[in-house]
C-alpha cells in the first residue's frame, strides 16, 4: 500500500454498503488453485509461544510505564530521539546547533575585541602606516592617547 | 470447529481479555497468529517486520478490548485491521525512511520458508521446481500494488470474505472485489496460466 492511502482505526467505518449491485462471485477453481498456490508462498513457521512470551512482556512494560507517572512519560517520550531510524537526523541537528552555537559565540568575541579597540590600535592592526599610535585624535572628536596622558599629567 | 463456533470463541475471549485475562489473550494468539504473520510476512516482505507487527497487534488488542464490539466485526476481522493498519504505518516508515537515504531499497526476505507445496517424498527436481514456483509467486505477489496485494492475502491466506475484507480495508465490498479480480488476473498473468491457474 503506498504512503498516500487511507486508514482508519476502528472497524464498521467502512465505505458502507456494497453499491455496485454485484453479489460475491462465486470462486472457480483457478482462483482456489491460485490461492492455494499464495497461501503456501506465505507459510511462515513461528514459535507462537515465543510470540506470547513478548506480547506480554510489552504488555508488563507497557502497564509499568503507565504506573510511572507523567514526567517519565515525557521522558520516554524524549527517547524516541534514541530510535535507530532517528539517530542519523538527530546527531546532524545536533551538529548544525553546535556550528551555530559557535558562530554566535565568535561573533560576539570579535565585538568585545573591536569595542576595546581605538581607532589608532584598529590603524595600527590593519597596517595603516601613515597613523601611528598616540600622534592624533580619531577625528571623531575623541582625544587622542598623548592628549589623555597629557590630562592625567 | 465450524466458523460459528470459532467466532464465538474469539468473542468470548475477548470478553475475558477486557476483563484483563491473559490466558484468554494467549488463547487468541494461538488461534489468530499464524493468519496475521502469514499476510503480514507477505505483504511486508519481512519475518521479522511481520512478528513485530503480530505482537503490535495483540498488544493494541489487550489494551482495546473493552472497546471490541462484537455487533461490529468478527474478532478475526478486528484483529486483521489492526495489523493492516501497522502494516502500512510500517510502509510509510519504510518509504520515508528509503526517501532520506537511510534504507536500502531491498527488502530481505527472512523467513526462509518453502511452505507445504512439495508433495511427498519429492524428488530433488520436484522439489526445485516447487521452491522455484513458490519464489515466483512470492515475487508477483510482491510486485502487486499495496491494496490488491493486501486484499488477496486477506482473501487467500486469511480467508476473509469481501465484506470482511471491506472492514479490514476500511472499503466498500465492491471495491474489495474489484482489487481481487485485478489481483488475480495478474498474478495469473506473471505465473502463467498454462499451470492451471486459469
Amino acid at each position: 500500500m503506498s504512503a498516500g492511502e487511507s486508514r482508519s482505526d476502528e472497524p464498521g467505518r467502512s465505505g458502507g454498503p456494497d453499491r455496485s449491485g454485484r453479489s460475491e462471485a462465486p470462486e472457480s477453481a483457478g482462483d482456489a488453485r491460485l490461492d492455494a498456490l499464495i497461501r503456501a508462498a506465505s507459510a511462515s513457521p513461528a514459535d507462537e509461544a515465543a510470540t506470547a512470551r513478548a506480547v506480554l512482556a510489552r504488555i508488563e512494560a507497557e502497564d509499568a510505564r503507565r504506573r510511572a507517572g507523567p514526567m517519565a512519560r515525557l521522558l520516554d517520550g524524549l527517547s524516541v530521539l534514541g530510535r535507530g531510524f532517528l539517530r542519523p537526523q538527530a546527531l546532524a541537528a545536533g551538529f548544525a546547533c553546535l556550528l551555530l552555537l559557535s558562530g554566535v559565540a565568535g561573533h560576539g568575541l570579535a565585538l568585545r575585541l573591536a569595542d576595546g579597540l581605538d581607532s589608532d590600535a584598529l590603524a595600527l592592526a590593519f597596517g595603516d602606516g601613515g597613523v601611528t599610535e598616540g600622534a592624533f585624535g580619531d577625528g571623531l572628536g575623541r582625544p587622542s592617547l598623548d592628549a589623555l596622558m597629557d590630562q592625567r599629567g | 470447529m465450524g466458523e460459528s463456533a470459532t467466532r464465538q470463541d474469539d468473542a468470548a475471549r475477548m470478553a475475558a481479555i477486557a476483563a484483563g485475562d491473559q490466558a484468554a489473550l494467549v488463547a487468541l494468539m494461538t488461534a489468530q497468529g499464524p493468519g496475521l504473520r502469514a499476510v503480514a510476512t507477505r505483504y511486508l516482505g519481512s519475518a521479522v517486520e511481520a512478528e513485530d507487527v503480530v505482537q503490535e497487534t495483540f498488544v493494541k488488542a489487550w489494551q482495546r478490548a473493552d472497546r471490541y464490539d462484537p455487533s461490529r466485526a468478527a474478532v478475526s476481522t478486528w484483529l486483521y485491521r489492526i495489523a493492516v493498519n501497522a502494516c502500512i504505518d510500517r510502509q510509510r516508515r519504510r518509504s520515508l525512511s528509503r526517501m532520506m537515504g537511510l534504507e536500502e531499497a531491498g527488502v530481505e526476505e527472512r523467513d526462509g520458508s518453502t511452505g507445504g507445496m512439495a508433495a511427498d517424498q519429492p524428488s530433488t527436481e520436484r522439489r526445485t521446481a516447487a521452491r522455484q514456483r513458490l519464489d515466483a509467486a512470492r515475487t508477483a505477489i510482491a510486485a502487486l500494488p499495496g491494496r490488491q496485494r493486501m486484499a488477496i492475502l486477506l482473501a487467500a491466506v486469511a480467508g476473509l470474505g469481501t465484506a470482511e475484507i471491506a472492514e479490514a480495508l476500511g472499503t466498500s465490498r465492491g471495491s474489495v472485489e474489484q482489487l481481487l479480480v485485478r489481483a488475480r488476473r495478474r498474478l495469473r498473468r506473471e505465473l502463467g496460466d498454462d499451470e492451471g491457474l486459469a
